[in-house]
């Protein structure tokens, strides 16, 4: 005998659903006509058919180049807000926000290209800058915490370092931090002059 | 010695288990043996960073992926007696999935990134539940009684891939809504600990199936066919050899290709015990493919374009329309797998050809 899932007679259970088949006739309408739709603006854009890559960069890219990059801000942050995890979208957005200057979608794009590529030192010394000019020294503290550990060598971040510290009000922290700036870059005039401002504070 | 001769050819059988097709049919394209031939070839080609570039990824993903997508509702509308069982499903749903995708449109900024979330996170939950439903359906066809605690063992092994997935990226699903700071996962102190999770999930996730199969080998079930063990392996495997976004057009291309041949299994057993039935298996084969390749066309390629006529931008005319046919054929492949009494599917897994 042979073991397994016991076999029943196909038995079908009727549940009456009035109104089915319109709903139904009414969804594959739409469909179809979303189809034809679809091959007619295809054939606009000087396709035969939709090409087989489904893909929006190059459309999105064409109306970037044509319009210019503050007037599409809103085309690419919809496209950097859905596709959050496409380094190519978010970069955009980044570079269309700065071009536009608006610093809430700046800061936006930086957070999600830190989550991305969390240990890249040039976001994380950016991002504590947004930040700073967002009013947010506290967090933009961690950010250049972070980014001084990432790139020890640059006197960027230490600067942003002494300037979360002096809004927070730890003015000598302050100052070692931009001594380390200078230490790195003599010729700084941002390390200098927030070296003389923490001094000045302390 | 005929006996154990006879012996040795019955276990080799119980192993091999009862296949669809062919044992290699099986085990290659819908076991994932395949995939595990792919893998090291890939990996010797490209290194861990592969198909990302790749010139033939469209065709890939319209042959495998998108039609496989529009195989569940192909079997949907064609499975004997779905429309009554399922009437919601089959008449109701498509316009009430057309009805919110437009509805979605109108805020995309917010909406896009839900929808995002859900079919992302969605997707590896989905894969591992087809792997659980391949093991069992194996393991029934081949003999092996389940019992309910190796069904559970079963699930919970199976959907270690998905867990996995869900600490690796968290800023790829729908943790990330309840986090106030993702970055946080990301960076020490948090990474480390997270790091070390993902891989003895990795681990666990590749040995555990081999422990429930020598367990259901000294219980009374009976013995699981190998199938049901490599089913489970590789859908781990698509997601623990290759990166995050690797592992997902590795898993996608795979699974499209495991779904196509068991949905195709199904509906040719379906439409050749129809009594009106007049055509051969390759018509069938055929038609079922064809119709998924050319309603995959329309559901990826075309309808993105209709939303970008009505004045949509590109980006959100085709995430959104993406994500929520993902999301659509989760919902419809969580209830035409069923295996409740009376429905076709228990004929065609008790079926020998």
């Amino acid at each position: 005998m042979r073991r397994g899932l016991p076999v029943d007679p196909p038995k079908v259970t009727a549940a009456p659903f009035s109104g089915g088949a319109i709903l139904l006739w009414l969804g594959g309408s739409l469909f179809l006509i979303s189809m034809v739709a679809g091959v007619v603006r295809s054939m606009q854009s000087g396709h035969w058919l939709p090409p087989v890559a489904v893909e929006y960069t190059t459309e999105l890219d064409a109306l970037v180049q044509a319009r210019g990059s503050a007037t599409t801000l809103p085309e690419v942050r919809i496209a950097a807000k859905i596709d959050f995890d496409n380094e190519q979208a978010v970069n955009r957005l980044l570079e269309n926000a700065r071009a536009a200057n608006n610093s809430d979608d700046e800061l936006w794009a930086l957070l999600a290209l830190a989550r991305l590529n969390p240990e890249d030192g040039r976001v994380r010394t950016d991002l504590a800058l947004a930040l700073l000019e967002q009013g947010r020294p506290a967090d933009a503290y961690a950010q250049a915490r972070f980014a001084v550990w990432l790139v020890p060598d640059s006197s960027e971040p230490f600067c942003h370092l002494g300037a979360a510290l002096r809004q927070l009000g730890y003015h000598q922290q302050a100052a070692a931090a931009y001594r380390r700036a200078l230490d790195i870059e003599p010729t700084s005039a941002t390390a200098r002059a927030g070296l003389q401002s923490s001094l000045a504070g302390s | 010695m005929p006996e154990s001769s006879s012996q040795s050819e019955s276990l080799a059988k119980r192993l091999v288990g009862r296949t669809f097709v062919h044992p290699l049919f099986d085990y290659m394209l819908i076991g994932g043996g395949l995939s595990l031939l792919v893998i090291p070839i890939a990996f010797a080609y490209s290194g861990e960073q592969t198909l990302v570039s790749l010139e033939l990824l469209p065709w890939f993903i319209l042959l495998s992926n998108s039609a496989h997508f529009a195989a569940s509702t192909v079997r949907l509308y064609t499975k004997p007696g779905a429309r009554e069982a399922l009437p919601m499903l089959t008449m109701a749903l498509p316009l009430l999935t057309i009805a919110i995708l437009s509805v979605s449109f109108l805020f995309a900024d917010r909406t896009g990134p839900v929808l995002q979330a859900i079919y992302l996170s969605w997707s590896p939950f989905h894969y591992a539940a087809q792997a659980y439903g391949l093991a069992v359906m194996y393991s029934y066809r081949s003999g092996c009684q389940l019992e309910s605690a190796h069904k559970r063992m079963l699930w919970w092994i199976a959907i270690i891939p998905f867990i996995r997935v869900l600490l690796q990226s968290a800023d790829k699903h729908f943790l990330w809504w309840l986090m106030p700071n993702p970055t946080a996962v990301t960076v020490p102190p948090w990474s480390l600990p997270l790091q070390a999770l993902v891989m003895l999930l990795g681990l666990l996730a590749l040995l555990l199936p081999v422990v429930l199969f020598l367990s259901v080998w000294r219980s009374k079930a009976g013995t699981m066919p190998l199938i049901s063990l490599l089913v489970v392996i590789t859908n781990g495997m698509w997601f623990i050899v290759f990166t995050h976004y690797d592992g997902f057009v590795w898993g996608t291309i795979f699974h499209g290709l495991q779904y196509l041949c068991i949905a195709t299994i199904f509906h040719v057993r379906e439409q050749r015990a129809r009594a009106d039935n007049r055509h051969g298996t390759r018509y069938h084969v055929l038609w079922f493919y064809g119709a998924s390749l050319l309603l995959g066309y329309g559901l990826f390629n075309c309808w993105p374009q209709a939303y970008i006529l009505l004045g949509f931008g590109p980006a959100e005319s085709v995430l959104l329309v993406i994500a929520v046919v993902n999301i659509h054929h989760f919902i419809v492949d969580a209830y035409i797998w069923k295996l409740k009494p009376g429905d076709s599917n228990r004929q065609v897994i008790a079926t020998t050809t």
